[in-house]
Parts: C-alpha cells; sequence; structure tokens
C-alpha cells in the first residue's frame, strides 16, 4: 500500500516489477500452453475436451479472486478513507470482468460437447454470470457520478454488498443440483486431478496470475496520472481566473 | 510426447476457447497500454504548458 501511495515510489516499483511479470507471462504461458496441448493425457472420461480445463479453470479462480480483492479493498477504503484503495478497486474491475467473460465463454464452448447445451440456468452458471453483471455494474456506476468520489463510494457498497455472491458460486455444486462437477482441486481432502494435468493446470494459473499484476500494475499508474492531469486542469483554470 | 488428435470431435470446440482467450487478453492489454499512453502524452502537455505559462 505504502508503495503505491506515493507516485513516484510506484513508478520506481512498477519499472523494477513489470519486466518481471512480463517476462514470467510469457515464461509460464507458453510452458502452459506447450503441455496443456501436447504435454498432458487426455482424461478418461472427457477425453481430450479436458484441455478446455486449463483455460477455463483458472480464470474462473482469478474471476472470483479479484472480485475478494477488490471486496477487501473496498472495506479498506470505506474505514480508511484512504484514496488508494480506491484506485485498486477501481483498476482491477475491468481485469476482473475479462476474467469472468473468459470464464462464461469457455465454459460455454466446454459445456456444449459435454452436457449437449451451451448455457443452463443452474445456481454455478447464474452466480458467475451475476458475478459479471456486478462488475459491469460497478463500472457503469462510478461512471455515472460526477463528483468521482461519490462515484467510488457508491461502488465500493456495491462491491462489498455483491461480495455475497462469491460463497455462493464456490458453494452452488455442493448445496444445490448443478449438471456443473463439483470442486475436485480445491476440496479438502486430496485433489482427484492425476499430477500429469496439475502441471499445464498451474503454468495457466501463473500465466493469469502474471498477466494479472501487469495489467493491474499499468491501470494504477493510468489512474495516478489521470488523477495528475485533473490536478493540472484544476492549476490552468485557477491561474486563469487569477 | 502426446499430441492431442487434429481429428478429435472436440478441436473446434477447444480451439474457439483458445483464441477467445488469447484473443481478448491481447486485445485488453493493447488497450491498456494505448490508454496509458494517452494520459502520459496528455499530462505532459499540460505540463509543459504550465511550465511555460510559470515563466
Amino acid at each position: 500500500m505504502r508503495i503505491i501511495a506515493s507516485p513516484k515510489q510506484f513508478l520506481h516499483f512498477k519499472k523494477r516489477f513489470l519486466p518481471f511479470c512480463v517476462a514470467c507471462h510469457i515464461l509460464t504461458l507458453s510452458f502452459g500452453l506447450w503441455f496443456a496441448f501436447w504435454g498432458s493425457p487426455p482424461d478418461y472420461q472427457m477425453g481430450e475436451a479436458v484441455r478446455m480445463m486449463y483455460i477455463h479453470v483458472p480464470a474462473s479462480w482469478f474471476a472470483m479472486g479479484v472480485y475478494a480483492l477488490m471486496a477487501l479493498h473496498a472495506v479498506i477504503g470505506l474505514i480508511t478513507k484512504h484514496p488508494l484503495a480506491d484506485i485498486i478497486v477501481k483498476s482491477a474491475a475491468p481485469i476482473g470482468a475479462l476474467f469472468t467473460f473468459i470464464s462464461l465463454i469457455t465454459g460455454a464452448l466446454w459445456g456444449k460437447p459435454m452436457w449437449g447445451t451451451w448455457w443452463v440456468w443452474d445456481a454455478r452458471l447464474t452466480s458467475v454470470l451475476i458475478l459479471f453483471l456486478l462488475y459491469v455494474g460497478y463500472l457503469a456506476l462510478i461512471r455515472s457520478f460526477e463528483n468521482q468520489v461519490q462515484g467510488l463510494k457508491a461502488g465500493s457498497i456495491l462491491v462489498i454488498v455483491g461480495a455475497f455472491n462469491l460463497p455462493i458460486i464456490k458453494w452452488s455444486v455442493n448445496w444445490w443440483n448443478t449438471l456443473h462437477q463439483p470442486a475436485s482441486l480445491t476440496k479438502l481432502s486430496a485433489p482427484s486431478i492425476h499430477p500429469e494435468m496439475l502441471v499445464p493446470l498451474f503454468l495457466m494459473v501463473g500465466a493469469y496470475a502474471s498477466y494479472f499484476i501487469s495489467m493491474l500494475l499499468l491501470r494504477i499508474e493510468a489512474e495516478h496520472l489521470k488523477r495528475r492531469e485533473q490536478n493540472l486542469y484544476f492549476l490552468k483554470a485557477q491561474s486563469a481566473s487569477l | 510426447m502426446m499430441m492431442i488428435p487434429l481429428d478429435n470431435p472436440y478441436s473446434a470446440y477447444i480451439g474457439s476457447a483458445y483464441i477467445i482467450t488469447l484473443l481478448s487478453g491481447s486485445v485488453f492489454a493493447i488497450l491498456t497500454i494505448l490508454k496509458l499512453r494517452a494520459i502520459k502524452k496528455r499530462v505532459k502537455r499540460l505540463e509543459q504548458a504550465s511550465r511555460h505559462n510559470d515563466r
């Protein structure tokens, strides 16, 4: 938080950290794709369609993870009134919306050959669609206010209220009868995925993580610059009126 | 080395999913970079203008 607080310190940190993140992303994505297509076996039930898992599952994890991060910073922002918490929430929202979009699209493309349908209104799919609408709603809400501070405050409240959707997404497959399969990796007992399939899955998780951090750093810098631009306009208007 | 057979019945779905993911990620990254560049340019211009006004 302290590093992002000062624009100067943040730029110094970003300059050093961004190339590392980009390099990590290129490496993990290249190896992840190679293992996803050539280095991992087909599933005994799903066959080759299991390769969909390597992009769909990390996208879904990050769709939820980014929202949880936003909710945490929205709470921090409302309690401490620290503007940086709002910057993080605002910068992370479009990236989270992208991950949710990828999760929904790849889920539909996986669902068609496996379930025979692109979409069903079951608990898991519907709650993820609600998550996407929450992201889009947040972005629309903060833009609809003339006063930016008020917009961000209203957005933070929406994010916190929407966080109740996260446990519903996570446990919907256990609470209700759904077409979606239950968790196979994050269950408390041993994961029911073959280790050869875990390699590409975790490489793709690394690719998504490094992509998220890179985009977040760039968007935070853009947000800092936007505020600097507003200050400069204000100073310009002030000097013109004198 | 295992290889995904191209004639498998799911190749169109798998290919579409990977292409959509990679394309949307790339487009988002390009738009973010372009947006950042545009803001940087605007701020630089404003800073130059304010320095000019100070003189």
